[in-house]
């Protein structure tokens, strides 16, 4: 589905990613982990289109898609939750969610009725201002507005930051659904180790611009010295 | 002072305060999505009239010229941010410069085609409105309505279409936007266009009530930056607010005063203003 190739970016002089490859296979979970600081965000930004890379190649389904605006990235297929949600606060519920359907042509901007049964909160509150909700519903209309216009795969940004314990779970469960019932690829980037056992199958793991390691998830219950050698402080 | 020509004061300053809103309200949308100061919109509004003047020269209707006037300039906002203002996004102070040159060429194409002297475009609406006390001239009726519409109708544009959500989206978080798959640039441009528009319509609308001569662009393009200043930047509502307290000020002090009298007053009440709150009065603190 997404394959990244000896992808190179550098960010105000510095070479931040130093040859990445990652490759995300269809239908699947994976999650990259890394301290603050080894490049997680700018990799997210450059498969999205916002940070140009360097070199290197970022492929979907085989297509080269390295180094095009975010906009036509967005069109083929591949939706983005930032890291701090940046959700329009000013806008409606609603309003949030048509500008995730806004890319699509005029009859086609419909925003399906499922979404309010993963996010049941939203349904609730369509016409209040976005910027009224708690954290952890701020990021969960942040993931729908990515959701709606149906993408293949979805890239998340640290979801867990700043939000209580018990949400993180909620959402963990509700993106394990969505990807178990409709089938969208994901790629999440997280510090959270419990949401990453609680959703990914593989994880990938990056210091310094470079991954460095890969696992089964499931390899990590067992023996955790990864995630103290690449996580702990 | 009796009370009829106190009333027609108070018209006439409503007239005033709605075409400044008018040409202070393309100002805004293309700063506040673009945050580009376009110094030519003053030249916009001139160009508007000057369409009106020839429209009459070639025997086309006022009332059609207003709508030929309208699309024109949408051409010419078009045309300059084609070969222009494209490759000047994330430039600020070189738009400022930019838009400067064009406004400068655009009033000497001016006086080289027209001459410096002003043009007189035909009163098209010569009637009187006969209210109890006082008769008010129906063009100038027509022009407050006509403000109002247009008004009401950039509102809806920007608060209930689409458009507006794309606009409104790209002004609050350009990066989200396009990751959302909104095209930036084409939005760019759709709200240059509607902004030179606005601009060039506000001056058709006003080419019979005034001498179209090469300078009065300016006389409504400082006070519609003192509307945005004073107003708070980037704030459609804001608009409404700053178009209110300048033109409203500049009419009662000009009946009170004099015209100059006003302006000096007018300039250091937007400079106090902005003194004791930079952001405007409505705008949000950022």
């Amino acid at each position: 589905m997404l394959k990244i190739k000896n992808l190179q970016t550098s960010y105000g002089g510095s070479l931040i990613l130093q040859g990445v490859n990652i490759e995300v296979p269809p239908g699947h979970i994976v999650a990259l982990m890394g301290r603050n600081g080894v490049g997680k965000s700018t990799l997210i930004k450059s498969i999205v289109g916002l940070v140009p890379p360097r070199s290197g190649y970022v492929l979907l389904d085989g297509q080269n898609i390295t180094g095009m605006p975010a906009n036509q990235v967005s069109n083929l297929g591949i939706s983005y939750v930032p890291q701090g949600k940046e959700i329009f606060q000013s806008f409606t519920v609603y309003e949030n969610l048509r500008l995730g359907v806004i890319k699509f042509k005029k009859k086609n901007r419909i925003i399906p009725q499922e979404i309010f049964d993963y996010f049941p909160v939203l349904a609730e509150r369509k016409d209040q201002k976005a910027g009224s909700f708690s954290g952890g519903e701020q990021q969960m209309l942040a993931i729908a507005r990515a959701l709606v216009c149906n993408p293949k795969i979805l890239l998340l940004d640290e979801p867990s930051e700043g939000i209580q314990p018990s949400i993180v779970e909620e959402i963990g469960q509700i993106l394990v659904k969505i990807n178990r019932e409709k089938g969208i690829t994901i790629l999440i980037v997280e510090q959270n180790v419990n949401l990453i056992m609680e959703m990914a199958k593989e994880c990938f793991f990056m210091e310094k611009g470079k991954i460095v390691e890969q696992s089964e998830t499931d390899h990590l219950r067992e023996d955790d010295s990864l995630i103290t050698q690449y996580l702990a402080l | 002072m009796n009370i009829s020509s106190f009333s027609i004061q108070v018209l006439n300053g409503f007239d005033y305060i709605l075409i400044l809103i008018l040409v202070a309200l393309g100002l805004v949308i293309i700063f506040g999505l673009m945050e580009v100061i376009n110094m030519a919109h003053g030249e916009f509004f001139l160009l508007g009239a000057y369409t009106v003047v020839m429209a009459q020269w070639a025997g086309i209707n006022f009332w059609v010229s207003l709508i030929v006037s309208t699309i024109i300039l949408g051409l010419i906002g078009l045309a300059i941010e084609f070969l222009c203002i494209r490759f000047l996004y994330d430039r600020p102070m070189d738009t400022i410069l930019a838009t400067w040159g064009i406004s400068i060429g655009i009033k000497q194409f001016i006086i080289l085609v027209f001459g410096p002297a002003g043009q007189m475009v035909t009163q098209p609406l010569p009637a009187m409105v006969k209210f109890p006390g006082i008769e008010y001239p129906a063009y100038r009726l027509f022009t407050m309505g006509a403000s109002i519409v247009v008004i009401l109708f950039t509102f809806y544009v920007f608060l209930r279409t689409d458009y507006g959500l794309k606009a409104r989206a790209v002004i609050a978080n350009r990066h989200m936007a396009s990751a959302l798959g909104i095209n930036t640039r084409k939005i760019y441009r759709t709200t240059f266009i509607f902004g030179s528009a606005l601009a060039g319509l506000a001056g058709a609308i006003m080419s019979p009530l005034m001498s179209v001569d090469p300078q009065m662009g300016l006389g409504y393009l400082l006070p519609a930056f003192m509307a945005i200043i004073v107003g708070g930047m980037g704030s459609l509502y804001g608009v409404l607010g700053g178009g209110t307290i300048i033109g409203g000020a500049d009419s009662i002090f000009s009946y009170l005063i004099s015209p100059v009298g006003a302006q000096i007053i007018v300039f250091s009440m937007a400079i106090f203003i902005i003194r004791v709150k930079p952001q405007g009065l409505f705008g949000r603190e950022s």
